[in-house]
């Protein structure tokens, strides 16, 4: 719920990142980190298991800074994408403003896309959230591996599956290389904060 | 809400957010806060209670022989006072014997003195309490604490030293076993002067 | 560092921990990896709770807590502990991979439990380093 207080002029969305187990949400966070660190102050917050997957949520906070008088903070976080942490990824989903849906375009992957589109769908459920009214950008992640040789899905098949009904924005990208991540957040960010205004402003 | 001025808003946003993903500008330093210094505050039976309530969280020895100088330390305040010092002696013993047996305590004990320390404080601090109560009170604490050794020997085997079986005094020996020495001596005792009065007995009937 | 656990070691960790804690008439005792994987679940059979999602947000909820340690410059916290109005949870790590959940009503001690805990962890250490693989 975008915390924002009239009084001081500040805004404050929480946008999260969900996808199946491994499809790349923590890159997205790790590569989005390394490229404005410098000009913020807080650390990147990665709670994970020894073996690197995510276990309670990655976060990271940053101010965007004034725009049209109003003071814009940002907060990303990502989920645990296992299907066995999902009570953790409800409890991290609380308060949700703007989603990223990063899908892992490895074809042995396309069924669990769907499924972790649909656990949080469920997941937006329990907080009365209609999945379809929520700011929403998918990202199509891996498309790097082609060029290794490893056989992806086309964009037509992922969009098909995911975005037939929601029709939100989409972009293809390779989180590990970079490409197209700082434009998904954007998008994701920009969506979140116009449709915040709209409707409480 | 005005479509114009969000449009408006939408645009700058763009232009920050292509601001902020680009390259450049470093960030501030800000220098940390100290701490405030923590307020001391300090009472006889204050002492003891944030020992108390240490122990209901963390049982180490440290905090132990915390516990046990500060009962020493107030059963000499409170020498005239028979309920008080009554139910300090009980609290150091309880405090001994978990001192002594650590892990292998029977269960209650700590349940035990917190119960003590609870009609300990109810006696210090309220004064519109009646000797009397204060008196019954007590008592009910010390049948609470014989209850609870009949507890702890029917659970356990008798403790049998092996080797010298040099003579200990009861003031030596920790917390409930010099109860029950203490008891032991006196059982012996009167056996002893049982079995001189069955003599005395047989001696005059014969006569 | 993984560890693989055999039918011998499990039984002799539930042997340990229903001996030393589940003795004291506590509700539950939960063996759990920092991934959130159980590993051992005694109760005292009344108990209805999903264990799985516990076992996961325990996990998590140690992993958050041991980030708030390091950001105000603590190693780690000696004492996690959650009281509630008739039930209270406690979690003990062992060694680095390990949780210990105990969940207890307000019969029992915390500083006795704490006390019963490091004893039965040194018998829970062993048995798991019994046999270790990397």
């Amino acid at each position: 719920m975008a915390f924002i207080n009239t009084k001081t002029k500040e805004v404050q969305v929480k946008l999260v990142f969900v996808g199946p187990g491994r499809g790349g949400k923590t890159t997205n966070l790790e590569y989005i980190f390394s490229r404005i660190r410098h000009r913020i102050e807080s650390d990147m917050v990665s709670i994970k298991t020894q073996g690197d997957r995510t276990l309670f949520f990655d976060f990271l906070p940053f101010e965007l800074g004034a725009i049209k008088g109003y003071n814009v903070k940002t907060q990303l976080y990502t989920v645990p994408g296992q299907v066995k942490y999902n009570a953790t990824r409800k409890l991290v989903l609380k308060g949700v403003d703007g989603i990223v849906f990063v899908a892992d375009s490895m074809v042995d992957r396309r069924e669990n896309n769907i499924t972790a589109l649909n656990n949080l769908s469920e997941n937006l459920h329990f907080y009365d959230i209609d999945i379809a009214e929520l700011p929403l950008v998918f990202q199509y992640n891996k498309r790097d591996l082609a060029t290794e040789g490893i056989p992806i899905l086309d964009v037509e098949t992922m969009e098909k599956d995911l975005n037939a009904t929601l029709k939100a924005p989409s972009f293809t990208a390779s989180a590990l290389k970079g490409d197209n991540v700082i434009p998904t957040v954007k998008k994701a960010i920009s969506t979140t904060m116009v449709a915040i205004r709209e409707k409480l402003l | 809400m005005d479509k114009k001025a969000n449009d408006t808003f939408a645009f700058d946003l763009e232009n920050r957010l292509d601001d902020f993903f680009s390259d450049a500008l470093p960030s501030q330093d800000e220098p940390p806060a100290d701490a405030p210094p923590a307020p001391k505050t300090d009472l006889p039976l204050k002492e003891l209670k944030s020992t108390i309530l240490a122990i209901d969280w963390e049982i180490t020895d440290d905090i132990l022989d915390t516990f046990i100088g500060q009962l020493d330390g107030l059963m000499e305040q409170f020498e005239d006072d028979k309920v008080i010092h009554t139910l300090l002696k009980l609290l150091k013993s309880l405090g001994k014997y978990v001192r002594t047996h650590k892990s292998k305590a029977h269960p209650d004990t700590i349940k035990r003195i917190m119960a003590v320390y609870s009609v300990l404080e109810e006696s210090v601090t309220n004064d519109d309490m009646s000797r009397n109560e204060k008196e019954k009170l007590m008592l009910e604490e010390v049948r609470q604490f014989q209850r609870l050794k009949a507890l702890i020997f029917a659970s356990s085997p008798p403790h049998v030293s092996s080797g010298s079986q040099k003579p200990i005094k009861p003031e030596e020996m920790p917390g409930i076993d010099a109860v029950v020495s203490a008891i032991d001596e006196l059982k012996s005792m009167m056996a002893s002067e049982l079995s001189a009065i069955r003599e005395e007995l047989g001696q005059l009937l014969k006569k | 560092m993984s560890y693989i656990l055999d039918q011998e070691q499990l039984d002799g960790l539930e042997e340990a921990l229903t001996t030393d804690l589940m003795t004291l008439g506590i509700q539950s005792v939960i063996l759990i990896d920092m991934a959130g994987n159980v590993i051992v679940n005694l109760d005292d059979g009344k108990v209805r709770h999903d264990v799985y999602s516990l076992a996961a947000l325990a996990a998590g909820n140690f992993g958050a807590v041991s980030a708030m340690a390091s950001i105000i410059g603590e190693e780690e916290f000696s004492l996690l502990f959650h009281k509630g109005k008739s039930e209270n949870i406690n979690f003990t790590k062992i060694m680095d991979d390990f949780l210990l959940v105990s969940i207890f009503g307000n019969d029992v001690s915390l500083g006795y439990l704490r006390l019963k805990i490091d004893e039965v962890i040194k018998k829970v250490k062993v048995l798991i380093e019994q046999t270790r693989s990397t």
